[in-house]
């Protein structure tokens, strides 16, 4: 089975992730990398080194092997220091590897021009951020349709499907707010709004219940669990414990290497 | 993302930084007006200049009597009360004849004598002329006519006012027909011209002038009485049209210059001047387009500051919405869309500055006609010179910011504040 990365998942392919998700785990293997039945993200000996005028050349990424199946809910874990968010941006296609190759959905993008990066950014994978990064000039609605204008859609269905995103992540009385006027957890749920406005396979989110109190942060995993029910594919940083245990998978990592997978 | 859409973008953004966009608005708002307001003052003036040149007319040699002030520059030796000068009708003669553009000669003369009208003294301008000088001053009679050829043949004692000497002479009543006294002898008002040039003058048939009051005029100056001969005050050479009316106005200055024993260069004469309109035009043509560039590179240089100061503000604004760069980038926006992004920003803002700054200016150059009784001219070059600019401002100063804006990679963008 294929996912077309670029179109919503069709509801036949998510029964048919549903089902899978169902199905028990397979025993643990001493695999780190399970071979999902359908690789979204393939990650192969990315490298990353940080070169700032000055100083000593800092490796980041020291050989990442990673695969991602479409509808898995994965989290990234570990200490400080560890590359974690360097390959959560390489994942969301913010940053390049130094060396190594990425598919996404079989497409290789380490050597993508900036312009094909924005595009993919734009149409296949949603961000949530530690701190929402939305922009306080504009609504909320301008706000979570923000992608689809870069995708060139015109405006009054920019709207419509960003009022649809806002209802979908309980956000339907707030339409007419700007987001400094929202509460952390709603600025949130602003912000999940936004990643799924171009409804794309993708969901990485760094820290994301990082700057909510432990409540409206379980109400937000909650979200999440709904949406990848749904379908998405969700890669997670997180540095709490309790968020990577309710991942469908927790990869932890340690001095620029994946470090071992818990199921 | 049309144009449409990044203006809109850009309007919205500027409107949150409302001060902010206006003071930097205010800049160009100064050198757009600037530049408009000096440009119409700057039309204005050479407008009024050339339109006084060519009511000269154009295709015109004019001829005046200069009073020499030195009694040795005159009277050529001969001993006499009367001190003779200018041009007589021997000159008329001669250049009528001599110079082969010339078509006719119309001929003035300043009359002084005191001017009554029922007991009490006007002050006028008393001049006797020929029927054509309406041609040449471009008068027009507003009531009644000008002076004909019957009156010159006839020595008519008939005048013609301007219009102010009319309200002044006959208040309520009919001016036409109305008496005027001219030193000791009565002349009928035949004609009253229309407002102008020649307001304060009354014309009178040169022929009757002549007979009338002769060609010397004594009058009382300090230290005594003078009595001086002057047969015409100004002489219009007219040309024929399309003639070489400079090289008439040079052959006019050589035929007075040749005196009885030939041409001598020492000897120039001093009582006539030569005065061709056309030349006068084209300098006066030359002098204004300098003044126009001088004042126009000047209002520019406003321009610039303004442009310098927008350029300021958008890095500015880059370096305070690094992180909101980050998010487009990181939503999907590509680095055109960023450059894009800022540029129609710094556009807007000199656009904005730009059509407040013709209002402006223009307001300005209209202010000052009032105030200052200057004639302006807001032409239509001069303000699609200045929006010109201000784009072309906009896009220098503003691509600058655009591209360090359009420059930072998402990472380093998202990282920043």
């Amino acid at each position: 089975m294929h996912v077309d990365a670029s179109r919503p998942i069709a509801p036949a392919d998510q029964d048919a992730i549903r089902k899978r998700n169902d199905e028990p785990s397979p025993p643990a293997s001493h695999d780190p990398n399970p071979k999902p039945r359908v690789p979204l993200l393939a990650l192969r000996s990315i490298t990353r080194t940080y070169r700032l005028p000055g100083s000593e050349p800092v490796p980041v990424l020291r050989g990442v092997e990673l695969h991602v199946g479409a509808g898995e809910f994965l989290a990234l874990m570990g200490p400080s220091g560890s590359g974690k968010t360097t390959l959560l941006q390489i994942i969301g296609c913010l940053d390049r590897p130094d060396g190594g190759s990425y598919h996404f959905s079989g497409d290789e993008v380490s050597a993508l021009s900036d312009d094909a990066l924005s595009r993919i950014r734009g149409a296949r994978i949603g961000f949530v951020f530690q701190f929402f990064n939305l922009i306080p000039q504009m609504g909320v609605i301008d706000n979570v349709a923000l992608p689809l204008l870069y995708l060139g859609i015109s405006s009054s269905e920019r709207r419509r499907r960003a009022i649809h995103a806002l209802e979908r992540v309980g956000l339907g009385h707030r339409l007419g707010h700007r987001p400094t006027q929202l509460s952390g957890g709603e600025q949130q749920r602003c912000a999940i709004a936004r990643a799924l406005v171009a409804e794309p396979p993708l969901l990485v989110g760094d820290e994301p219940t990082g700057n909510l109190d432990s409540k409206t942060g379980a109400q937000i995993m909650e979200l999440l669990h709904e949406l990848h029910r749904g379908g998405l594919t969700i890669v997670l940083v997180t540095h709490d414990a309790e968020v990577g245990s309710q991942a469908q998978r927790l990869v932890k990592m340690r001095d620029g290497r994946i470090d071992g997978t818990a199921e | 993302m049309n144009l449409f859409h990044l203006l809109s973008a850009a309007f919205s953004s500027l409107n949150h930084h409302k001060l902010r966009s206006g003071l930097t608005v205010l800049g160009m708002v100064f050198g757009v007006g600037a530049v408009v307001a000096m440009l119409a003052i700057g039309e204005g003036a050479r407008v009024q200049a050339l339109a006084a040149i060519q009511d000269m007319g154009l295709d015109n040699v004019l001829v005046e009597s200069r009073r020499p002030t030195t009694v040795a520059a005159s009277n050529s030796g001969k001993k006499s009360f009367i001190q003779r000068y200018g041009l007589n009708s021997a000159d008329v003669t001669k250049l009528t004849t001599l110079i082969p553009a010339v078509r006719d000669a119309v001929v003035a003369r300043t009359i002084r004598q005191p001017v009554y009208s029922q007991g009490k003294r006007i002050e006028a301008v008393v001049t006797a002329t020929v029927p054509a000088w309406s041609d040449t001053a471009n008068l027009l009679p507003n009531r009644g006519r000008f002076l004909n050829t019957n009156d010159l043949d006839l020595h008519q004692p008939v005048a013609v006012l301007g219009a102010a000497i009319a309200r002044e002479l006959v208040r309520l009543a009919d001016p036409i027909g109305a008496q005027v006294q001219l030193g000791r002898k009565w002349f009928t008002v035949v004609g009253v011209l229309r407002s102008g040039a020649s307001d304060r003058t009354i014309f009178i048939p040169e022929t009757t002038a002549r007979a009338r009051f002769g060609i010397v005029q004594i009058s009382r100056e300090s230290g005594g009485v003078q009595a001086t001969a002057c047969e015409y005050d100004q002489v219009v050479l007219r040309c024929r049209p399309g003639s070489d009316v400079a090289g008439a106005g040079l052959l006019a200055r050589r035929i007075l210059d040749a005196g009885p024993n030939g041409f001598d260069p020492d000897q120039p004469r001093a009582d006539a001047a030569v005065t061709v309109p056309l030349e006068l035009l084209l300098s006066k043509q030359r002098t204004q387009r300098v003044f126009t560039v001088v004042m126009a590179s000047i209002a520019s240089i406003s321009l610039i500051v303004g442009g310098i100061g927008i350029m300021n503000i958008m890095l500015a604004t880059v370096l305070e919405r690094t992180r909101e760069i980050g998010i487009r980038r990181a939503v999907g926006a590509r680095r055109r869309d960023i450059l894009a992004q800022f540029l129609v920003e710094a556009l807007a803002l000199c656009l904005l500055g730009g059509a407040v700054g013709v209002a402006a200016g223009w307001i300005g150059a209209e202010s000052v006609a009032v105030l200052a009784g200057w004639p302006v001219e807001v032409t239509i070059w001069s303000v699609l010179l200045s929006a010109g600019i201000c784009l072309l401002v906009g896009v220098v100063f503003g691509l600058y910011p655009a591209a360090r804006a359009a420059r930072l990679t998402p990472v380093e963008a998202l990282r920043a504040g």
